[in-house]
């Protein structure tokens, strides 16, 4: 330890001289700052990126919600760190989990429901980047990515009960995987198209033309109404054509400087914290140069056992101990363990909301979808569960939003998620969390 | 979810179907059931309609079977005159709508395929799953296409989506996902997606003209079941039956006597009382903490399961509906409704369902007075005696009531917390003084405030901020004094009854009644009184009926050319 | 004990609600055919907990020590080396946190603080064992104060005793609140007054327990006089509300199983509720928790509010090691998450215990204990009316001790 302090003064300033977007949108991320001179995107529709961010024991109760609800509201006391970003992402408060008569186990009920939709963890069940990944991650280098700050090789993405995708807790491994000897720059690579995808092109074409003599004998309003479904098949004619042909290039991909210090595996959370913000540069960077478009990172496990150097108190035992300070109304050790979560969040949005494409960020079309085990930490509640999405999902996603949704199945997120990736899912969850109302209001 | 029927009450229903003056006489009223002959009609230029999601899912599951999962996003069609299936007239495809519909179909052909289901689900086995194989290629494709396309496919139809499966499988070395391909094909054409109804012998002239045989069976099916037509009434539509007065009695009486009408019979309502609404329906968790999760749910079962037995298991009055105090409940309707209702199911068991009948002089009576109702039609905090006044004229009546001008000053109303006018009445009163609004509020205020006994959610109270409710109230002439005298004045309202035809006929037609229906219309109002308004005997007496199938020449607009023209002009 | 019909809709008297062809019409026949006219309201559990008083100051020597600090005082005092102290605490706090011991380590300090106990020398399990710990005598309640009842009948002259801060009523005994009252998880806040382990244990369990019925039938139940209260189990769970609330006006089947029965005759005064005298209190609960609470001279007290709920307090002397258990199953992580010494809970228990002396060795094995209960309406059923099926309360009766 530290990276920080390894970090000479020289590097930054040739980081700045190389003049890139990178480095001016990653004032932090020094280490990582391009070498390349990189062209802006050409502006053609980047796909999206989808990944989860999880931290355990949530938010300050009564702290981190804001004060109203819809566009317009003002940030809240704790997510003040998240400010700069308010336009691109949404906050949805009062969500809960329904235990359907089983008892709850707060650090696992609560990521249960988050991800799988289901109390039980029942095995046959995917988590729900492992089901957009199945949607959006098939044709990229990797299907998704788990990275995890406490140390330890758990994730909460998994295939099924039995088959779950490992973290890999160390940063410079992590460059290893990504950027190492088996990268191979997507503007240059070669390109082979999918032959499913050639097939479905050619079936399209052959029927295309027979079905245009459905609308022969209709009048004219209803041969209007069906021009209208053949302006749609020719749309999704060229969507395939597209496909089809090499992709455009990633001008916003560019390979970060190798990391060289990390912070110690661990649970002291500055350690953790340093480790974060390496993980959340080389998500983006992996995100920009179109090696996944699915990504997992937690910043603690459930039931966080994060402490302070020097301390032996951890974060979760304070949650139950630590007495709330009356003037305050907050357990203030705790307090400042959530207070990191906001920041630490806010600094993986820099890193997306850093790096430029044409018009827009890597985070505008991407959707990070921010949640927790527990509501009220000291009571380990399940109920108003602190959850995020943060970025447009490439347009999909109207933001700028905060969304009372009391008493409401955090499943309804996780649902709404699933459609604005375009998944095909008109319900989610199991028993009672189960649920098909998606959020409207956010989809665009 | 199908209701359980009693054997008896089934056997017993069917032979009254099958002889409707066996029915008339069983009430002892010898009433001929078509009493007039039916007036003619210059019928009215045909529609195409977009399937409606819940059709989809329907005709999935009946074509493919219960286990394929239909899992999508669907476009919404629009409510049109009071109704969402005369929407589905008005609506097309999208771009991002067909992506999703060729996303879903992908997804279903998979199902279909996949190599757990594919042994249960096709007819046959290719000679090799990693060739093509045109001939059982050939036969899923045509016996699927048939289903989906409500008629059989032209020779030249199935030989182009059998070389397309054929050249696909080639391509893949997989004979199912080349198949795949061809199902999801089918699932994507218009012919699928629209319901396009063929007239029988439109030649050079303008004139009238029945529908074909595909078509009636289309009609039919989708009037009566909300899906498409089984293999029985395509067959019959393919040798003419339709065509003849006997072979489509018999046709309908067997759709009317299938258990598959509850279907039917949801769908029109749910679609007439707006239920769908439920799904996004929200209260305010404070104020009503017991309506949420599955609460909504259950409150638009409990309507359409109280309909379903009052029209179908019991063959009843519609007019009683609003006066029944029969009803199903469920353990959590029942925390809402403060009624006892014991779990007759283990804990979290979804389905459970208690038939429920309040006493004589309880305010619980008829449709109004369930949450199916009450909820539906009020704010998320707060009753609105005008939205129920405003629903009830519309939704039940087929009146319309004006829009309020747009600058109005709600404060009064809206003041839940007012220290001076504790209850609705009080507010609106206070409110309606403003000359320009008092018109309108006359119009729906007094038959709301009758129903002010229930609250947002739709739960008995007589008190609103320890100021007791007065439930007096006028409707179209008809004065009472409670939520009873307001269920007996609605129904004995001319209008109920009416209304309730006039929405049924544009239901199944797709479209407004035409000008030159008005007579067909008042005969079926007429008869309906003859049937006891009974429900099936309208639905029969439609579908029996010629003018239900007559169309006109679809007016073509000037210069207009085709689109295949256009295309094939590139 | 009368078994008188224990259930009916708490609106029966009003009866505009009643019920026609539910099940629940039987059991409004049935009372309405008894020949004096009764009015019965019928309750679900919403809140079961320790009854603590929040005092400044009734924890003289302070609050108990955290978990470190406990943790090296026993290993300190079965005589382990200071190194090795410093060994175990040095490889807990990597294992507690991640990745900074070894397995090896991890396993080590596990070990010596599980098996703390000594016997002969030979380390034994500290919760299955706990007499075997060192009695390191935790800091206990000594104040004026205490919510309960005066079970023992010697009043005021009764040593030890408390006087109930709300009824004033003088040789209260509550010597479970003794012996748990000074640890800092069991001590609600002037702000949050249900954050304890109690709490934590009912908003965690109350979803899965059997739900608790209450009636209370009288004459008229607006006006003093004789009542009957009973409580009984219920075959169902509380559902909550979106608020988290148990959800009221939910309708329940009592179970059929006697032992889940009890009846008190009491006194309705101004609405308030107090039982004649004492009697047995048997209910179950959670096989996690406490598998069952079994009071002997219970006493309970239950105010009728304006709202419609109960509020009150239930009082009776329970089997001490019942109540350890409750602590001792969490274990490791009832000491290292929720810093509760759980075998100097033991010792506690075991010294204030106060009731029925075993007859072998003298030792008292029941403690005085004093719970806060709150109900909200419901209604009941009889199980037996609501589904026609035999009681499923009877595949307990084998496994009765």
């Amino acid at each position: 330890m530290t990276l920080s302090r390894r970090v000479t003064r020289r590097r930054v300033l040739r980081g700045m001289m190389g003049g890139t977007a990178i480095s001016v949108g990653l004032p932090l991320l020094d280490c990582f700052l391009n070498s390349n001179g990189t062209a802006l995107a050409s502006g053609e529709a980047l796909p999206i990126v989808f990944g989860t961010w999880f931290q355990g024991l949530g938010l300050s109760q009564g702290f981190w919600e804001p004060k109203t609800t819809g566009a317009n509201y003002a940030m809240s006391q704790q997510l003040a760190p998240l400010a700069p970003f308010k336009d691109k992402l949404n906050i949805y408060s009062g969500m809960k989990l329904y235990s359907d008569g089983k008892p709850i186990q707060p650090h696992a009920t609560g990521p249960a429901v988050c991800f799988l939709g289901d109390v039980q963890s029942s095995p046959a069940l995917a988590s729900i980047d492992s089901l957009v990944a199945d949607s959006i991650g098939q044709n990229t280098r990797f299907r998704s990515l788990e990275v995890a700050c406490h140390g330890l090789p758990e994730s909460l993405s998994r295939r099924s009960g039995t088959v779950s995708n490992p973290s890999e807790p160390s940063p410079i491994a992590f460059y290893q995987r990504i950027f190492g000897p088996d990268f191979t720059d997507p503007n240059a690579a070669e390109f082979k198209p999918s032959p499913t995808v050639m097939v479905r092109k050619s079936v399209l074409s052959s029927i295309k033309d027979h079905r245009l003599s459905f609308a022969n004998d209709l009048g004219a309003s209803d041969k209007a109404r069906l021009d209208e479904y053949f302006t749609s098949l020719r749309e999704l004619e060229s969507q395939l054509n597209l496909q089809l042909q090499k992709p455009a290039p990633l001008a916003a991909c560019s390979v970060p400087r190798k990391a060289e210090a990390e912070g110690a595996m661990g649970s002291v959370i500055e350690e953790a914290l340093v480790n974060h913000k390496l993980f959340a540069g080389l998500l983006a960077h992996a995100a920009a140069c179109g090696q996944t478009r699915v990504f997992n990172l937690m910043l603690s496990t459930a039931q966080s056992n994060f402490r302070r150097t020097g301390s032996s108190d951890t974060f979760h035992v304070l949650t139950h101990e630590e007495g709330t300070d009356n003037q305050l109304g907050y357990q203030p050790k705790t307090y400042w363990f959530q207070s990191q979560t906001a920041e630490a969040f806010a600094f993986m949005l820099s890193a997306f909301d850093g790096i430029r494409e044409g018009d827009g960020t890597l985070l505008d079309r991407s959707l990070i979808y921010f949640s927790t085990d527990t509501g009220y930490a000291k009571m380990h509640t399940v109920e108003n569960i602190p959850l995020i999405t943060a970025g447009r999902a490439a347009g999909r996603m109207k933001t700028g939003l905060h969304i009372a949704a009391t008493g409401e199945p955090v499943t309804r997120l996780g649902l709404t998620i699933q459609q604005a990736v375009g998944m095909q899912v008109g319900r989610w969850g199991t028993g009672g969390n189960e649920t098909s109302k998606p959020f409207t209001e956010v989809l665009a | 979810m199908a209701m359980n029927w009693p054997k008896s009450n089934r056997r017993g229903a069917m032979a009254k179907l099958a002889c409707g003056l066996l029915m008339a006489t069983a009430f002892g009223v010898a009433v001929p059931v078509h009493a007039a002959s039916e007036p003619a009609t210059p019928g009215a230029e045909s529609v195409v309609r977009r399937i409606t999601p819940e059709q989809y899912q329907r005709i999935i599951k009946d074509v493919f079977g219960p286990t394929i999962k239909v899992n999508g996003r669907f476009e919404p069609e629009p409510r049109v005159d009071g109704l969402r299936a005369l929407g589905s007239s008005r609506v097309s495809v999208s771009a991002a709508g067909l992506q999703g519909y060729d996303a879903m179909a992908r997804d279903i052909a998979g199902q279909v395929v996949n190599e757990y289901q594919r042994g249960t689900l096709l007819p046959c086995v290719p000679a090799s799953a990693r060739q093509p194989d045109d001939g059982c290629a050939g036969q899923v494709l045509a016996s699927a296409g048939g289903l989906l396309y409500r008629r059989p496919l032209s020779q030249g139809e199935l030989q182009g989506l059998v070389n397309d499966a054929a050249a696909a499988a080639k391509e893949l070395k997989d004979f199912y996902a080349g198949l795949s391909l061809g199902i999801a094909s089918l699932l994507t054409a218009p012919e699928f997606l629209f319901r396009k109804e063929v007239p029988e012998n439109l030649g050079s002239t303008a004139d009238a003209s029945q529908i074909s045989g595909y078509s009636k069976a289309a009609r039919l099916s989708f009037f009566l079941w909300d899906s498409a037509p089984d293999g029985e009434l395509l067959r019959a539509a393919a040798a003419g039956e339709l065509d003849t007065e006997k072979g489509l009695n018999r046709q309908v009486e067997r759709l009317l006597s299938s258990p598959r009408i509850e279907a039917g019979v949801r769908a029109f309502f749910t679609d007439m009382l707006g239920l769908d609404g439920f799904d996004t329906l929200t209260k305010d968790a404070v104020l009503y903490p017991k309506f949420f999760a599955d609460v909504p749910k259950d409150a638009k079962e409990q309507t359409l399961r109280t309909i379903v037995d009052h029209l179908l298991a019991r063959r009843g009055d519609y007019r009683d509906l609003f006066t029944t105090r029969r009803t199903f409940l469920t353990p959590l309707l029942g925390a809402v409704y403060r009624v006892p209702v014991p779990e007759n199911a283990p804990n979290t068991d979804p389905s459970r369902w208690v038939a429920h009948e309040y006493p004589e002089g309880d305010q619980h009576i008829g449709l109004l007075t369930q949450a199916g109702f009450a909820a539906l039609h009020s704010h998320p905090g707060r009753t609105s005696p005008t939205i129920r006044g405003k629903a009830l004229r519309e939704i039940l009546l087929c009146q319309k009531v004006p829009d309020p001008p747009g600058n109005v000053n709600f404060t009064v109303v809206q003041d839940v917390a007012n220290p001076v006018y504790k209850t609705a009445r009080a507010r609106l009163n206070a409110h309606a003084t403003e000359s320009m609004c008092t018109g309108c509020h006359k119009i729906t205020d007094p038959m709301g405030l009758a129903l002010e006994n229930f609250d947002a959610t739709g739960s008995y109270r007589n008190r609103e901020n320890g100021v007791g409710i007065d439930t007096s109230g006028v409707l179209d002439g008809v004065t009472f004094s409670d939520v009873a005298g307001l269920a007996k004045a609605v129904h004995d309202h001319p209008a109920l009854s009416s209304c309730l035809v006039k929405r049924v006929y544009s239901y199944a037609a797709g479209r407004p009644a035409a000008e030159g229906e008005a007579e067909f219309v008042s005969y079926l109002s007429k008869g309906f009184v003859e049937d006891r308004y009974q429900l099936p005997a309208l639905l029969r007496r439609i579908a029996t009926s010629k003018a239900f199938y007559r169309v006109s020449a679809p007016v073509k607009s000037a210069g207009d050319t085709s689109i295949s023209d256009r295309e094939n002009a590139k | 004990m009368i078994r008188k019909p224990y259930f009916a809709s708490r609106l029966f008297k009003t009866g505009s609600l009643a019920a026609g062809a539910s099940a629940a019409a039987l059991v409004l026949l049935s009372l309405a055919a008894r020949p004096a006219v009764a009015e019965t309201k019928t309750y679900v559990v919403s809140w079961f907990v320790l009854a603590a008083f929040l005092e400044e100051g009734n924890c003289p020597a302070g609050l108990n020590p955290d978990t470190e600090t406990f943790f090296r005082r026993d290993l300190a005092a079965i005589g382990m080396a200071p190194e090795k102290i410093e060994a175990v605490m040095t490889a807990r706090a990597g294992a507690i946190v991640a990745g900074s011991s070894s397995a090896a380590d991890a396993a080590m300090a596990a070990d010596a603080l599980i098996y703390r106990g000594r016997a002969n020398g030979k380390p034994t399990h500290a919760y299955n064992y706990p007499g075997t710990v060192p009695d390191a005598h935790i800091n206990t309640i000594e104040s004026k104060f205490a919510y309960g009842f005066n079970l023992d009948g010697k009043g005021a002259a009764s040593p030890n005793s408390f006087e109930d801060p709300v009824t004033h009523e003088k040789g209260v005994n509550n010597e479970y609140f003794r012996a748990v009252g000074c640890h800092g998880p069991e001590r609600p806040s002037p702000n949050d007054p249900y954050q304890t382990m109690w709490a934590y244990a009912w908003h965690n369990l109350q979803q899965s327990l059997p739900a608790w019925i209450i009636s209370v039938t009288g004459d008229d139940l607006s006006k003093d006089g004789a009542v009957t209260v009973t409580f009984d189990k219920a075959m169902e769970h509380v559902d909550v509300d979106v608020n988290v609330k148990v959800m009221a006006d939910k309708t329940f089947r009592i179970d059929p199983d006697p032992r889940w029965h009890n009846e008190y005759r009491a006194t309705l005064k101004n609405g308030e509720i107090t039982t004649n005298e004492p009697s047995r209190f048997r209910m179950l609960y959670d096989s996690y928790w406490v598998p069952e609470f079994d009071l002997t001279r219970a006493r309970l007290r239950l105010t009728m509010k304006p709202d419609g709920s109960l509020d009150g307090i239930l009082g009776g002397y329970e089997k001490w090691r019942a109540l350890y258990f409750a602590y001792a199953s969490f274990g490791i992580n009832a000491e290292d998450q929720a810093g509760l010494d759980v075998p100097g809970t033991y010792h506690a228990l075991k010294r204030l215990a106060d009731a029925e002396p075993d007859p072998k060795t003298g030792e008292n094995t029941r403690i005085s204990a004093a719970f806060r209960i709150e109900a909200v309406p419901a209604f009941a059923v009889p199980l037996r009316a609501a589904t026609g099926r035999s009681p499923r309360g009877a595949q307990f009766s084998q496994s009765e001790k």
